[in-house]
């Protein structure tokens, strides 16, 4: 299940085929001034109409795996915690507030009093194990259950011999104790994924197998978000209403249209023609040309994802050899490709982790473009000039972008003396294929389900991980002790530092060159505000308004 | 000089007796089949020379040159990872004459196998083979190439067995046809009386006169399928990158049509012009071939 999420993340990066970076910070739109249209005070009203490429897949919470689902549930389902969308720091939201124990292995969590479901309910504590129970349970067969794994009892519960997770445990109403069987740094953060967000389980008991899909009602998904499911025409939009008693801020949009789009130029036009207010994603080709067309009114927004090129380190010619690994770092420009094949969106990766995370290292230093230290390393690897280096086979998932970096990198690679051959697969059978180890060299993108960095360097290079995320099969024995550390690490500053030394050690090792962090361009139209885009690319629906 | 204008008349009615001869002289006076044999002709020739007429490899990547309009240095511009368009569009020549012509000849080879067979012998096995033909022909030609691309998976060869096991068909229908009216002359009678085998009576008196229209057919189908191969290519399931292929090539630059048109209409006039002039050859060979014409 684990390994669905990660898949699922990286198909969604992939997919979507941008790519991260920079500052990692939210950004939000800032239209240009233009007279009487704007005003600095927030008008109420109107409906948000957002042009979304390709449908949610499903709406349940226990099923917000990719990024359009997880784009709605955030705006149905309020968690105990939020992020900041522009900081990411994690913030009190059903729960006002927590105090751990002095082992640090209990959280007590107090929750808000007045939080009310969509049907006018209250919110208490035995609601939150009940969702949390069934999200953790072996018949919801959930993707994204992972936050809960920490709580003493996950496996049990997951694995079918237990209904209830041990550790949680209900004080009063407004109390809620989760025990953790041990101390985890990332718990509480991983607690702001929208997969551990609160509803009314008495509607989904309800909708049986219709939960979460497009026969959904509002009988049925009853939330506790600024906003109120409607309906969901499959194939076509998901409207959601503003919730009157949310207990949060004050939303000014009446209701926001999902509106569903198979291609981007489709809903580029309609956003030409005046039907929306905002486009998820550009055409690939014509990016730079929309924002000349549009000035003022597109934002690049850095995600938390980086763009790596994989070496198989089990298997010949990168097992135990480094300088061949440092020689194709060496030999590949990714920012000559960024100002080409992607258009000047994306930026370069210094390193494993993107620029928005925390404990990212700006200092960090991978191996960038020389193509004398290229050559250099290649004789050390044993291949002077290339010569006796066999074919290496560079497989990608087929996009047409994927397709033209792994060109680009193919020509780049071969005037240093490296000959590959490119293999393309779609998206099942590759990550199988990677998964099982049958690969040289791949490319693959992870973008991170909640800001923090254990769920980019623990999911991807420790060696709990090979034949799920770890498709390089790295493994480090310092590396793992100080993953498992910084885990439990419970001061941020001493926390940071085990990553920033973990970071060192695995760019040392080079079990991949980080190439890209993905970059999203996005388009909103000239009446809109205050919509702010955060760095695991979500857009607030509670603050945006709309000038008339 | 009366006889020198009777001798030249008399040479002339001589030669005319080749077939060959006779088909030439038809052809020469239509301008249009003229066209397309030149562009056919030229065709052939930039493939076979492509090595010496492009300028630049085609496959070598320089991202400084990414997406230059046409110039001086680059005939026909760039593309996005700085590949000399002018150089692609040459060797891309190659890749769709090898696919028309080789495609089209197994094509033709399983269509003049199984039409000759049963037009000749008739009867069941006349209808059954001909049912079965009519169950291949009942597909959508390329829905069909897409399925056994998808099945076979993306290579160079298999565009070559996709595109020949979906053509053969009407090469089949049409050898039937012609095999039957031709079976029933006096001069297979003749062959049949003096002993001669089945094989040899196919191969020696009926399918000799039936070549006419079959020639015309395949000169034809062989743009036909070369379109194909573009469609194929396309939509990502032919010719494999970084190979120059027209149908590639139109592919990748769908995405520039409006910053980098030079993408997209170089490979579209070189398509277009390879599929006119096959098809100018085609209608010319059918009107000079047509025994009907004759003067």
């Amino acid at each position: 299940m684990l390994r669905n999420r990660k898949a699922w993340s990286i198909i969604i990066a992939t997919m979507l085929s941008a790519t991260l970076i920079l500052s990692g910070c939210g950004q939000t739109a800032a239209p240009a001034k233009d007279g009487a249209t704007t005003s600095s005070k927030p008008v109420d009203g109107g409906t948000f109409r957002f042009g979304m490429i390709s449908s949610p897949s499903n709406l349940e919470p226990a099923f917000l795996e990719e990024n359009n689902g997880i784009e709605i549930g955030k705006e149905l389902y309020d968690g105990l915690v939020r992020y900041d969308p522009k900081t990411l720091e994690t913030k009190p939201a059903i729960a006002e507030k927590w105090d751990y124990s002095a082992d640090k292995k209990t959280i007590t969590f107090h929750i808000r009093k007045g939080v009310k479901f969509h049907d006018g309910t209250e919110v208490k504590a035995q609601d939150i194990i009940d969702d949390w129970n069934r999200l953790a349970a072996k018949e919801t067969a959930s993707p994204v259950s992972f936050p809960l794994e920490p709580i003493v009892g996950f496996k049990d519960v997951n694995s079918g011999a237990a209904k209830t997770l041990s550790g949680l445990k209900k004080v009063d109403d407004y109390t809620l104790e989760v025990t953790l069987s041990e101390p985890n740094a990332a718990f509480l953060t991983s607690l702001g994924h929208p997969a551990v967000g609160i509803y009314k389980i008495a509607g989904a008991t309800k909708a049986g197998k219709d939960f979460g899909t497009p026969a959904s009602t509002p009988e049925t998904i009853i939330g506790t978000g600024a906003f109120k499911f409607v309906k969901w025409n499959a194939d076509q939009d998901v409207t959601i209403d503003k919730f009157n008693d949310y207990y949060g801020n004050k939303v000014h949009v009446d209701k926001v249209v999902y509106k569903i789009y198979k291609e981007e130029s489709t809903a580029i036009n309609d956003f030409r023609a005046g039907n929306l207010d905002y486009v998820d994603r550009m055409p690939p080709g014509q990016q730079q040309a929309i924002i000349k067309e549009f000035p003022g009114q597109t934002i690049k927004n850095v995600a938390l994802t980086t763009e790596y090129i994989g070496f198989n380190l089990n298997k010949p010619p990168f097992k135990d050899n480094v300088n061949l690994r440092k020689a194709i770092a060496y030999a590949i420009d990714s920012k000559s490709v960024i100002d080409t094949v992607r258009e000047g969106i994306s930026t370069a990766a210094n390193g494993p982790l993107p620029a928005g995370m925390p404990g990212y290292d700006k200092d960090l230093k991978a191996p960038t473009y020389d193509k004398e230290k290229a050559k250099e390393y290649l004789a050390k690897a044993g291949y002077p000039d290339g010569k006796g280096l066999p074919v290496i086979q560079y497989a990608y998932n087929f996009t047409q972008l994927n397709q033209k970096v792994a060109e680009a990198f193919q020509g780049q690679l071969k005037e240093v003396g490296i000959q590959t051959e490119l293999k393309n697969l779609e998206w099942g059978s590759y990550i199988k294929a990677l998964q099982s180890g049958d690969s040289q060299m791949f490319r693959l993108a992870w973008g991170a389900d909640y800001p923090d960095p254990d769920d980019f360097l623990r999911i991807l290079y420790s060696k709990s991980q090979w034949g799920a995320n770890n498709d390089t099969f790295y493994s480090n024995p310092e590396v793992e002790s100080l993953l498992a550390q910084g885990l439990t690490e419970t001061d941020t500053a001493k926390r940071m530092a085990i990553y920033k030394t973990i970071q060192e050690k695995v760019v040392a090792d080079q079990p991949a060159v980080w190439a890209f962090n993905t970059t999203y361009l996005e388009l909103f139209g000239k009446n809109v505000h205050d919509l702010t885009i955060s760095a695991l690319d979500q857009k607030d629906m509670r603050t945006v308004w709309l000038s008339k | 000089m009366p006889t020198n204008t009777d001798t030249s008349e008399i040479k002339e009615l001589y030669q005319t007796s080749s077939p060959l001869h006779d088909m030439w002289v038809r052809l020469k006076r239509n301008k249009l089949a003229l066209f397309g044999l030149f562009l056919v002709t030229a065709l052939v020739v930039i493939a076979v020379f492509a090595g010496f007429i492009a300028p630049y490899d085609p496959v070598q990547i320089s991202l400084k040159e990414s997406l230059k309009s046409p110039s001086s240095a680059h005939l026909m511009g760039t593309d996005v990872l700085g590949r000399d368009i002018f150089s692609r569009i040459i060797y891309g020549t190659r890749a769709s004459l090898i696919i028309g012509v080789v495609a089209t000849s197994i094509s033709l080879a399983i269509g003049v196998v199984v039409g000759a067979i049963a037009g000749y012998y008739g009867g069941w096995i006349d209808s059954i083979i001909m049912r079965i033909t009519d169950i291949f022909f009942a597909f959508p030609f390329f829905l069909l190439a897409i399925a056994i691309m998808t099945f076979l998976g993306p290579s160079f060869i298999n565009v070559f067995v996709a595109l020949g096991i979906v053509g053969w068909t009407n090469y089949a229908r049409l050898v039937r046809g012609q095999v039957i009216s031709v079976k029933e002359s006096d001069y297979i009678e003749a062959a049949h009386a003096v002993g001669a085998k089945d094989f040899r009576i196919i191969l020696k008196h009926v399918l000799p006169n039936t070549l006419a229209p079959i020639i015309v057919f395949t000169t034809m189908n062989i743009g036909g399928v070369i379109l194909s191969e573009a469609g194929l290519s396309f939509l990502g399931i032919g010719v494999q990158p970084p190979a120059p292929s027209w149908g590639l090539m139109l592919s990748e630059a769908s995405n520039f049509i409006f910053n980098a048109p030079w993408m997209v209409i170089w490979p579209g006039v070189a398509i277009f012009l390879t599929v006119l002039g096959y098809n100018l050859l085609g209608d010319g060979l059918r009107d000079a071939l047509d025994p009907r014409m004759k003067q």
